[in-house]
């Protein structure tokens, strides 16, 4: 399994004691596969894709991506990790504003090795993929939302991870963008072969996904998907 | 894209932010590097200024006597030094009459005697105006301005007259007329501020010299010293100077004759042949040479004596050569080398010393049981007496009575002499009444008895009146009722024609009694001498070739140091004091330490509040799989860079930052001293040192904060958020400040309560200084405590109140930052108040002996020394006699009368304590450059006796010397026990308590002086106090006394002071009230407490800006916040106020808690009267600190407030 994540716990200390975000949650998604996540708010979503973007640690459970569970690496090899094997889009783009749009899509090369001239081939590649190549070198303030959010998706491939997550993608746009935005995701994901897993409100975004879960109360559930044109061979476990 | 593209990316889009860390840096730099530049002005200015003033002059020789101006030639022939000049310098005070017959006077004067060599191509010196006018003198503009002098006026140098014989000695002259002399000179020229000669001073202090150059030849001949000079000034000398100098110094120039039989034909002839024919006529000698030398002259002559007869009477009567001095006692060094070279010579030596008698009389026993003396008349008035070994063979011993073969110390031998009046029998008790050889005063009589041995036949050597150095007044005088003596001389009891004077017809000085050399210098060895010749005597009779080897051997003994000629390295002795008593460059880092923590700490802040505003951008670089090293070395490359532009442009701004400290440091300085010569100067040392020191802190400042950026995660820093936030419980960090809080506070109580039972002063200000300390502790760990409350007190109320109170509540949001500026500002304040406790004026009205005036209301300073007691009638009557001279035409006889009576009552509640002053640096804190040779005070018995003065510390051992601490000065041992004030000792000199510092004595020996006490804040600064004795023992030839300290009735002191001021006038006095003294040392003080508080304040000001930063970054952190407030209805004033008040109330809790503490722990200083607290400037300087602390905040407040609401909301 490409993903595997299980019983996955999270909780955050408070003056009353710890409080549950994750409860147990267990999950398996093969490569390939395209994951919406949905819920209501504090249901634990984002707090789910932090941790598998191994940007926050779980309080207990293991997440295993291409079976190597990235928590028991130490800081600056889970950086790597996250380097090269995760890319993320946020619902706010975090583009830096001092970089131009190439720029942007090469920071995460700035803490690799990998050959310039290469990596600078695939960001206007993918920047062509997503639309921009006739913005490379604008600013991220002379851009729309919608295109922002097109330089994030593009960055968070440049180094073709195996997991792309997605945290709101869609959660700023408008519906126009919101639509070529989401399905922009679902395309490269394809292209690309990875793991795309994106917490979104949007139904709309979700329908597109081929699984859904619904996080609730911190625990995951399976949602079936009638127009999910996805590979049905997820398995879900729920607790 | 590369990571240093995104590092020059990151500093030129977040340029606000940059620009404030970068303007942090650059104060940071221009406060650390200014400080170090103000010690390279100081350093650089005095620097400059000893170069101004010693000019060409690299070296010079100042001897304490005169020598041979020709010395100065043979030097030169020897090619010594590129340039010599020699000089007379003479210490004198100078005085014109102005129009209304009143005179003005100025001391200080240096006279200096020089000619064309030293004003090599001008027209020096100037001639004289006209026949009969006197010599012409230049002026340097300090002088002549001082003076209000100018070109063609007139003016008088009163100096001391040279003397051969020391004043102090027997034959020492020391009256007023025979002390100064007054030489009259026109003003030729007065030099302009910048001629290269006007600020010349062989002796570079800050106090612009007064100069008078005057020609050399008047001044020889005024001071009847032709051909002589004092001193020697070199350009250039090359290595064998000291060499070349001992080699041409006769002993002429050590004031040295030797007397052989051909040199006394020489010089009787040159006195008596006054027709040069070759013989001494009848006329010629009759009556001027002693009888017995002509009945003696084979045969006696009746008509002419030749050459050649005088000759073989001293070959065959006095064959011996007599070494004397022109002092007439021969300095010890002296007399010890001339007995070594007259062993090396092959000589026979008798050390030989007279002295005058003013009686020798008898005593009979049955007299002496009723306790009664012998009668005058039965005694020998005037007669001289002869120290020697009288068992020497001839011609230098006397033939030994019968029955007499060795002399014993007791005993005494008297010149058979029929006409004498003593009718004494061998075994008699026969008393010598002398006085002492040295004294202050008035001399004092002394009597010394002796069992007689025998007489002694007035023939071959006991006939010698050569035995007697020639001293004029007395030995020339043909008749003894003419003598006149310097001493009190009675020439009533000499009647013309009686036995005694019949005596000095016949013998003249020849001794009249005889006492073994041990005995008579027992009774009239002084610490000028104890020989007055040393006589020599050839085996083989060749006096003349024994002579030509004996100087010889002689010159080779005798040490160049002992006589005083030594060469000194003024320019480099000068140039290392230059680098000052105080190393300014530590002590503006010192009192700018606050000025640079708030700047550092502003950079920190800043740092971190960009650093919060960067959050998510940094969490995307973390998502994106950047490590946190490497995101931390983006970072600091970016503060890196910052560091080095801030402290390149921070080291340009500090060049100019110190040009305002030194103008501000010559502003403030007491006097205006420092304003004539103080300039800037940069060394390039202190530029590299201080931006290296400033790029160091400042980066190390910004990696605190970056690694203090905490271990966040880059899912909250992706949402802004750059700490962690505290949800759990924790009590363990409240907990310990608790107990922190309570220990100190309980520390302070007890320490304060204990206070009153302390009794050593130190100790109870350490006491109260520990509380204040304490209690800063306790009231910061208070506010920890509050700021960690698990259940804070919930805010009620409504409007501006209710705001408030949150507002407060808002700043224990974040403790520890909170704390930091809150701790940052309770320091600084505590330290400006306790600082400015510190500060003095000069307890006018204290005159109690344990004061610092020592109970003294005077002072008074000469330029000549004086010699005569001012507690003596006669000392008191030539200062009143003074006064009535003065007053001579001005008022009646009998108003002068009558304010002679009231003067003399005033001198009898005046009791005069004199010092001996070892001319030095002034120790002082009013002198800038390094002393390295203190002045040193020779403190008299009286005053020892007496004590007074408060000590700072003792090193007492016994209940006496901590009942009267200055009896320590009599202690004997290896090092001399001296006393110094406490600041000079440990600021000045670098020394302290219980440590040695080594001086010079006369012949340039390093002599230990241990310093066994430090006095506090007294008169004292100038330089260090040792007993009399002592000092007469390291520096026997200094004569005189120079400082005074002035017991009277404090209502008295005004008239104390105007009599002196007429009395002493010719002796360059210059009287001031000791608590005027002490207000200029309290002033140099309370001028580095201004400084200290000026930057002290700075720091303050920058302190309140840093809490406006935290105020900026707490307010960023809570935009979400604030703009929520706003949705909710709050208006923005509210919301201002609401920060506000978080803002001042940080503000007021630093400042009151500071200055609080601070008050206890100066409580005692200022309760025990010792400070005066400018309130006013205090509480004005924390009213700047808040209004911009509060300014700074509510910028802030303004700038976050004018944020779009909606992004902001967004954010929550």
């Amino acid at each position: 399994m490409a993903l595997q994540v299980d019983h996955l716990c999270k909780d955050y200390p408070t003056r009353s004691g710890p409080l549950p975000i994750l409860r147990d949650v267990s999950l398996a998604v093969q490569r390939g596969e395209a994951v919406a996540v949905m819920g209501p708010s504090g249901s634990g979503k984002s707090t789910l894709l932090h941790l598998l973007g191994t940007l926050d640690r779980p309080t207990s459970g293991t997440v295993r991506l291409e079976g190597t569970d990235p928590f028991t690496l130490q800081e600056r090899f889970l950086a790597d990790f996250r380097n090269r094997h995760i890319g993320f889009v946020f619902q706010d783009h975090h583009l830096l504003p001092q970089c131009s749009v190439l720029e942007n899509v090469l920071i995460p090369t700035l803490v690799g090795r990998d050959d310039a001239s290469e990596v600078q081939k695939r960001a206007r590649h993918l920047l062509e993929r997503v639309g921009l190549s006739g913005r490379l070198d604008h600013r991220p303030a002379e851009l729309s939302g919608g295109e922002r959010q097109r330089v994030a998706v593009a960055r968070a491939l440049i180094h073709r991870p195996v997991l792309l997550l997605a945290d709101e993608p869609t959660g700023n746009l408008d519906r126009r963008s919101a639509r070529v935005v989401g399905q922009l995701l679902l395309d490269l994901h394809r292209e690309e072969n990875t793991i795309l897993i994106v917490v979104t409100h949007s139904q709309e975004l979700a329908d597109t996904f081929p699984r859904t879960l619904v996080m609730d109360d911190g625990s995951l559930q399976t949602l079936p998907n009638p127009t999910s044109a996805g590979v049905p061979a997820a398995s879900t476990t729920e607790r | 894209m590369t990571t240093f593209r995104l590092i020059l990316r990151n500093l030129l889009f977040h340029w606000r932010g940059n620009l404030a860390v970068f303007l942090g840096v650059v104060v940071g730099t221009a406060v650390l590097t200014g400080a170090l530049l103000v010690g390279d002005s100081l350093r650089g200015s005095l620097r400059d200024l000893t170069l101004r003033r010693l000019g060409w002059v690299d070296e010079a020789l100042i001897a304490p006597r005169f020598f041979r101006e020709g010395l100065a030639e043979e030097l030169q022939s020897s090619q010594s030094a590129e340039r010599l000049c020699p000089a007379i310098l003479l210490q004198a005070t100078a005085t014109v009459k102005g129009p209304d017959d009143a005179e003005r006077s100025l001391r200080g004067v240096t006279v200096m005697g020089v000619d064309r060599r030293f004003f090599p191509d001008r027209d020096f010196p100037a001639p004289a105006a006209g026949k009969g006018s006197p010599a012409s003198a230049w002026l340097n503009s300090t002088l002549a301005r001082e003076l209000k002098v100018y070109k063609g006026d007139r003016i008088a140098l009163r100096l001391q007259k040279p003397s051969d014989v020391p004043r102090e000695s027997l034959l020492g002259r020391r009256s007023s007329e025979e002390v100064v002399n007054e030489l009259t000179f026109d003003v030729a020229n007065v030099l302009t501020p910048d001629d290269p000669v006007d600020p010349f001073s062989l002796r570079p202090n800050l106090d612009a010299p007064r100069t008078a150059f005057v020609p050399l030849d008047v001044l020889q001949t005024k001071l009847n010293l032709p051909g002589k000079i004092n001193a020697l000034l070199v350009g250039k000398p090359t290595a064998t100077l000291a060499d070349d100098l001992n080699q041409h110094l006769q002993l002429e120039d050590w004031g040295l004759v030797l007397h052989d039989p051909e040199e006394r034909v020489r010089s009787l002839f040159a006195r008596l042949d006054t027709n040069r024919d070759d013989q001494l006529e009848p006329d010629e000698w009759r009556g001027k040479l002693p009888r017995n030398l002509l009945a003696a002259l084979p045969p006696a002559p009746t008509a002419a004596i030749s050459r050649t007869a005088l000759s073989a009477f001293y070959h065959s009567q006095r064959n011996y050569l007599s070494l004397e001095s022109t002092q007439l006692l021969l300095e010890q060094p002296v007399a010890d080398a001339a007995l070594v070279a007259a062993k090396d010579s092959g000589l026979r030596a008798a050390p030989t010393l007279v002295y005058l008698a003013n009686t020798i009389g008898k005593v009979s026993y049955a007299e002496c049981a009723a306790g009664g003396p012998t009668p005058l008349f039965q005694g020998i008035p005037y007669s001289i007496v002869a120290a020697l070994d009288p068992a020497q063979p001839s011609p230098l011993g006397v033939v030994r009575p019968a029955g007499v073969t060795q002399l014993r110390d007791d005993e005494i031998l008297l010149a058979d002499w029929k006409d004498s009046p003593l009718h004494a029998k061998v075994g008699d008790d026969v008393f010598l009444r002398y006085f002492e050889p040295e004294h202050h005063g008035e001399p004092r009589e002394a009597v010394a008895h002796f069992r007689l041995a025998g007489f002694v036949p007035l023939a071959g050597g006991a006939a010698d009146p050569d035995l007697t150095p020639a001293f004029p007044g007395v030995t020339d005088k043909l008749s003894m009722t003419d003598w006149n003596p310097p001493f009190p001389y009675d020439n009533s009891r000499i009647r013309s024609g009686d036995a005694n004077e019949k005596y000095w017809e016949a013998y003249r000085t020849t001794p009249k009694a005889y006492v073994t050399l041990a005995a008579g210098q027992r009774l009239w060895g002084s610490r000028f001498g104890k020989l007055t010749s040393v006589r020599l005597a050839a085996a083989n009779g060749n006096t003349t070739k024994a002579a030509g080897e004996f100087r010889q051997t002689l010159r080779a003994q005798l040490k160049p140091q002992d006589g005083g000629f030594v060469f000194q390295k003024l320019k480099t002795d000068a140039l290392a004091a230059s680098a000052g008593g105080t190393d300014f460059s530590m002590l503006f880092l010192s009192f700018s330490f606050f000025l640079i923590a708030a700047a550092l700490l502003l950079v920190g802040l800043l740092v971190r509040l960009n650093l919060d505003r960067r959050a998510s951008e940094i969490g995307l670089l973390m998502a994106t799989g950047f490590r946190r090293s490497r995101i931390v070395v983006v970072l600091l490359a970016e503060g890196a860079i910052l560091a080095a532009v801030g402290a390149a442009v921070g080291t340009v701004v500090a060049v100019l930052y110190a040009g305002l400290l030194v103008r501000f440091l010559g502003a403030v300085w007491p006097g205006g001293t420092l304003t004539s010569f103080l300039q800037p100067h940069v060394g390039v040392a202190s530029l590299v040192y201080g931006a290296l020191g400033s790029f160091g802190v400042s980066l190390l400042t910004i990696v605190l904060c970056v690694l203090l950026f905490g271990r966040v995660a880059p899912s909250a820093l992706l949402a802004g958020q750059t700490t962690t936030e505290r949800v759990g419980p924790s009590r363990r960090g409240g907990s310990w400040a608790l107990w922190l809080t309570i220990g100190s506070a309980v520390g302070a109580v007890i320490l304060l309560a204990c206070s009153p039972y302390v009794a050593d002063d130190e100790m109870k200000a350490s006491t109260f200084f520990g509380s204040g300390l304490l209690l800063l502790t306790a009231c910061l760990g208070a506010v920890w405590v509050w700021m960690h409350r698990t259940r804070p007190g919930t805010v009620v109320g409504h409007g501006w109140w209710g705001v408030g109170r949150l507002g407060v509540r808002n700043a224990a949001r974040h403790p520890l930052r909170s704390l930091l500026t809150c701790g940052l500002l309770a320091a600084a304040a505590f330290l400006v108040v306790a600082v400015e406790a510190f500060r003095r004026e000069p307890a006018t009205a204290e005159t109690t002996r344990t004061s610092p005036s020592g109970g003294f209301v005077l002072l008074a300073e000469t330029d000549l020394p004086l010699f005569q007691d001012l507690n003596s009638d006669q000392g008191r009557a030539d200062l009143l006699n003074q006064l009535e001279t003065r007053l001579l035409g001005k008022l009646a006889f009998a108003d002068r009368e009558a304010q002679r009576a009231d003067m003399s009552g005033v001198l009898g509640q005046t009791h005069f304590y004199a010092f001996r002053v070892r001319a030095g640096d002034d120790a002082s804190c009013l002198n800038l450059f390094q002393p390295t040779r203190p002045r040193l005070l020779g403190v008299p018995a009286g005053l020892l006796d007496r004590g007074g003065f408060r000590f700072a510390s003792t090193d007492a051992g016994t209940p006496e010397e901590g009942d009267n601490p200055w009896q320590i000065l009599r202690r004997d041992g290896a090092a001399v026990p001296v006393f110094g004030e406490q600041n000079t000792v440990v600021w000045m000199l670098h020394s302290g308590q219980g440590k040695d510092f080594p001086v010079p004595d006369e012949a340039g020996t390093p002599r230990p002086l241990h310093i066994d006490g430090l006095l506090q804040d007294s008169v004292f600064q100038s330089g260090l106090l040792l007993s009399e004795d002592h000092f007469l023992r390291l520096y026997p030839n200094q004569e005189g006394y120079n400082f005074f300290l002035i017991e009277t009735p404090p209502e008295q002191a005004d008239r104390v002071k105007e009599l002196l001021e007429i009395g002493l006038a010719d002796r360059g006095v210059e009287v001031t009230r000791t608590s005027d003294r002490l207000a200029s040392y309290l002033a140099v003080e309370n001028t580095y407490l201004t400084t200290f508080q000026a930057l002290g304040g700075l720091g303050l000001v920058l302190g309140s800006l840093g809490l406006g930063v935290v105020l900026l970054r707490g307010v960023w952190e809570r935009r979400g916040e604030l703009a929520l407030l706003r949705a909710l209805g709050f208006r923005r004033l509210k919301l201002g106020w609401l920060v506000l008040a978080e803002n001042g109330f940080l503000l007021l809790l630093g400042l009151g808690a500071g200055a609080a503490s601070a008050l206890v722990a100066v409580a005692p200083h200022l309760f025990g009267g010792g400070g005066q607290v400018p309130w006013l400037q205090l509480l004005a300087l924390f009213g700047v600190v808040l209004v911009v602390g509060l300014a700074a905040g509510a910028v802030a407040v303004i700038g976050t407030l004018r944020a779009p609401l909606i992004p902001a909301l967004r954010r929550e």
